[in-house]
């Protein structure tokens, strides 16, 4: 697996690609700024929200039995998971029980963190995303980039390629509403059949025992309503106290994510269908955990958005799958260390700490604190190469004692002035695409000594 | 009035011109000014790398240094804002400023008696910015405010333009800069191509580490586009 | 220990500072016009608006703007598959957000879950009368009623996920009309 910097290096080899990718999403960012801008009360939301989902947090257990209760006096039967492999076991013993070989599934970055698809396919079931930009990574082989815009790393002559081999689409045709056209007929025929359907949960409310999933295309109704199974799976922390707590958080949602002024639907489901199966999957899979980080507990508060990715300044170049995560960006690189610290150590560090991020979130978590956060626990957890735990305590110690880093300043300066061959090279990445700055003869020190004392 | 010149590592080393402009300017403003001779880091490299933990001497050091003035007034938003948010010492936590917020906030500057007669490129470095608010950002929904501009507009002559995207990071990030190399010079790579766009003669900012890092990227394209640290406008004279 | 109690007394455990619930917003800032508002909205997410005196003065309206398409009105019914080919359907919505242009549609109207979404063509009858400023006075409105179903819908199905080329008639309606009614 390639480290985010190995990727990242990769992905800007093509740089008309990249400067692309940037662009087009730092557009969506342009049209968050615009949409948050009309609402005069849009900070007091972001901290309303913050303090409705902290205070979620500090009661989680409570809410998730009251939710309990709620939902099953509703007739949606209940499930516990505690990792990804018993959410799986337990989605497979559902569809294993109605006898079906295929699904359709909506948008659940909770289950692509659960890898789902791959164990149902596995035991030999049909997964179909219905999301579309979902159906095309799916067609190939590939995971989201992205988690509100999954095919965002792809260009119209890809997905025209990719239709072209599995929907029978003319060779060279990339025109996004005949490829769309093309997508909704292959994908109807799919939600007619299919008698299972799996969805993601956006909120869970804890009054009402009820779930809201917000799409755009309506793939996750389609499903949901044709089927006669309908399994919704949520990570823990999408439990909300009350239903007014809707009001706050869909007004924060659609616009934080594309600017939009709320999803084309919001659905709420309460009730099964009659005769209808109903049934939602609590997962924790390592949320008990970030929750006793006290440094990273916040984190649990993200209501998925993608506004931290748009605004990424990192993320826009570097691509989602340069994460080597589900969920890819800013806070996939502050929630991902929960899951792995060792795979994940570079991820904490794919940013430059410059704060956009913590901005523009909703729920107003303090993205960029919590990376210098995980920072700091993976080196102290000995996680850093050899190389950079002995430079650091070099640094440390020259940079603690006064005359020995004027004397390392004056020779530094000294090397470079009389050897530059020695920091200009191939092995130094400053100087790979930056001359280094010239050094001057004397450092304001010494001026300062021979002009002022 | 006491007030003690931070003058951060790199810049003592490699941007002495910068230090010079700060205790200049500081001193024609009427600043009883000292400069502590032993000053050496404010422990930022380390603690960013994820070694907080090594710099207790570091912290030390600052202590030994800073100890007992009214004000520690430094040329680098990113260092200020470490000290303020990192340092163990609580009083030095609340005396420290970066000297564009010192002028504005402290010395309450109406009027300078600079004269710089080019055009700027305004850089917003994020942690002067976003950490230590020293102007408003495109992020929040807030009346916009900078104290930048603010000075930058008492300068006579001074035309400054913000690039298209006007508070976006340069991709200089501390060791960011070398371990995520390729992003890194990207980023830099798009802002400088905005400030250039604005036909501007220099790219001027409150912080020199990302100065630095376009001015690397500026030399080696063989651009004519100069950097300088905004307190050597502000100190510039005719 | 079953997984239920496993991660609730993995949550139970967990030490931390209570946080007191925030209350309802009352912040919210109303726009003026809260007509002029919802119209804008539906502007904003392609939907087009028939403002008349009642429904019988939307026919010869509605005949003109689907001229080759059948529109039905359906009662309940439990087959949601024979949906599949109505090309208009009309409902009428309960009531509209103007901050949005979400419209609040449930069991309770519904002639089926899946026929907002599965028909070809939508149009929801709306009066003036039941407009709301924001999402805040629609959950207001709402109460803790559940129906089983409801859905806050906003203009036609739509997707962008073919490089942000916004493309309406994803997988639900392919457009939405809305009678605005004065009664």
């Amino acid at each position: 697996m390639l480290s985010h910097a190995e990727a990242s290096e990769k992905f800007i080899a093509n740089q008309e690609r990249t400067d692309w990718h940037d662009d087009t999403l730092w557009f969506v960012r342009a049209k968050r700024d615009k949409a948050s801008k009309l609402i005069p009360e849009w900070e007091a939301l972001r901290e309303h929200a913050s303090q409705i989902k902290e205070h979620m947090l500090s009661n989680l257990p409570q809410y998730l039995l009251e939710f309990e209760v709620n939902a099953q006096a509703n007739g949606i039967q209940v499930h516990w998971a505690k990792d990804a492999h018993e959410h799986n076991e337990i989605v497979y013993s559902i569809i294993q029980k109605h006898g079906d070989k295929a699904l359709v599934k909506s948008k659940s970055m909770l289950t692509e963190e659960c890898h789902l698809n791959a164990f149902l396919e596995q035991k030999g079931i049909d997964v179909v995303d219905t999301d579309l930009g979902e159906r095309i990574v799916q067609f190939r082989n590939e995971v989201p980039s992205h988690i509100v815009l999954p095919a965002i790393h792809l260009k119209k002559e890809d997905v025209g390629e990719t239709f072209h081999q599995h929907l029978g689409t003319p060779k060279g045709n990339k025109d996004p509403q005949f490829l769309t056209e093309a997508a909704r007929i292959h994908l109807r025929e799919k939600f007619l059949a299919a008698k299972v359907a799996i969805t993601g949960v956006n909120f869970a409310v804890a009054e009402t025992g009820e779930f809201v999933v917000c799409t755009n295309e309506g793939n996750a109704d389609m499903g949901a309503h044709l089927s006669e199974v309908h399994i919704a799976c949520m990570g823990i922390e999408k439990i909300i106290p009350k239903r007014q707590d809707l009001g706050v958080f869909l007004r924060l949602l659609a616009r934080s994510a594309t600017g939009q002024l709320i999803t084309t639907y919001s659905s709420h489901f309460a009730k099964p269908r009659e005769g209808q199966e109903m049934h939602i999957v609590l997962v924790d899979n390592g949320r008990s955990r970030q929750l006793a980080r006290e440094e990273f507990r916040n984190s649990l508060k993200c209501i998925r958005c993608a506004a931290c990715f748009n605004t990424c300044p990192v993320y826009r170049r570097s691509g989602g799958h340069s994460y080597h995560q589900p969920v890819a960006g800013p806070i996939g690189s502050i929630l991902a260390p929960n899951f792995d610290k060792k795979a994940n150590v570079d991820l904490p560090f794919a940013s430059t700490l410059c704060g956009s991020c913590s901005n523009v979130c909703p729920v107003k978590i303090n993205i960029h604190e919590q990376l210098w956060f995980w920072r700091q626990d993976l080196m102290k957890e000995g996680l850093a190469p050899a190389g950079k735990v002995i430079s650091m305590k070099l640094m440390a110690w020259v940079l603690s004692n006064p005359s020995l880093f004027k004397w390392a300043g004056a020779m530094g300066r000294k090397v470079i002035s009389w050897a530059p061959w020695l920091v200009n090279n191939g092995l130094n990445p400053w100087y790979k695409q930056r001359e280094m700055p010239e050094a001057p003869k004397q450092s304001f020190q010494e001026w300062y000594k021979s002009n002022r004392s | 009035m006491r007030v003690a010149l931070f003058v951060p590592c790199y810049i003592d080393q490699f941007y002495p011109q910068v230090a010079i402009a700060s205790l200049e300017l500081l001193e024609k403003l009427g600043c009883e000014v000292e400069v502590p001779g032993n000053q050496t880091c404010c422990g930022q490299p380390m603690a960013n790398s994820g070694f907080a933990h090594v710099t207790g001497g570091c912290d030390a050091n600052f202590s030994a240094n800073f100890s007992g003035y009214d004000y520690i007034v430094g040329p680098s938003g990113s260092c200020v804002l470490h000290l303020k948010e990192h340092h163990p010492d609580a009083k030095i936590r609340s005396s420290v400023y970066e000297i564009c917020e010192f002028l504005v906030d402290v010395l309450q500057v109406k009027t300078l008696p600079s004269y710089f007669p080019h055009r700027v490129g305004l850089h917003q470095s994020c942690h002067g910015q976003r950490g230590l608010r020293i102007s408003s950002m495109t992020e929040r929904n807030e009346a916009p405010f900078s104290k930048l501009t603010y000075l930058l507009d008492l300068v006579k002559g001074c035309e400054w333009k913000y690039p298209e995207r006007q508070d976006e990071c340069c991709g200089f990030g501390g060791t960011f800069c070398v371990t995520e190399e390729a992003v890194s010079v990207k980023m830099g790579q798009d802002r400088i191509q905005e400030h250039q766009a604005n036909q501007v003669d220099f790219i001027i900012g409150a912080d020199t580490s990302c100065l630095m890092h376009m001015e690397g990227i500026l030399k080696r394209s063989g651009s004519k586009v100069g950097v300088k640290h905004i307190v050597e406008i502000l100190n510039a004279h005719a | 220990m079953s997984s239920r109690e496993e991660i609730l007394k993995a949550l139970q455990g967990v030490q931390m500072p209570a946080k007191a619930y925030p209350g309802t917003f009352t912040s919210q800032v109303h726009g003026e016009d809260t007509l002029a508002d919802f119209l804008h909205s539906m502007q904003v997410v392609s939907t087009t608006v028939l403002q008349v005196q009642d429904a019988s003065e939307a026919q010869p309206l509605l005949d003109e703007h689907f001229p080759k398409l059948q529109r039905v009105r359906l009662e309940k019914l439990s087959d949601g598959l024979s949906l599949a080919h109505v090309d208009v359907l009309e409902i009428t919505g309960d009531f509209g957000v103007a901050e949005n242009g979400a419209i609040w549609l449930d069991d309770a109207i519904l002639p089926h879950r899946v026929a907002p979404f599965i028909c070809q063509h939508l149009v929801i009858y709306l009066s003036k009368k039941n407009l709301l400023p924001t999402m805040q006075e629609a959950y207001i409105r709402l109460g803790n009623q559940l129906t089983g179903f409801g859905v806050f819908l906003s203009g036609p199905s739509k997707t962008a996920d073919i490089e942000q080329s916004l493309v309406i008639g994803a997988h639900g309606a392919r457009s939405l009309v809305v009678v605005l009614t004065e009664s």
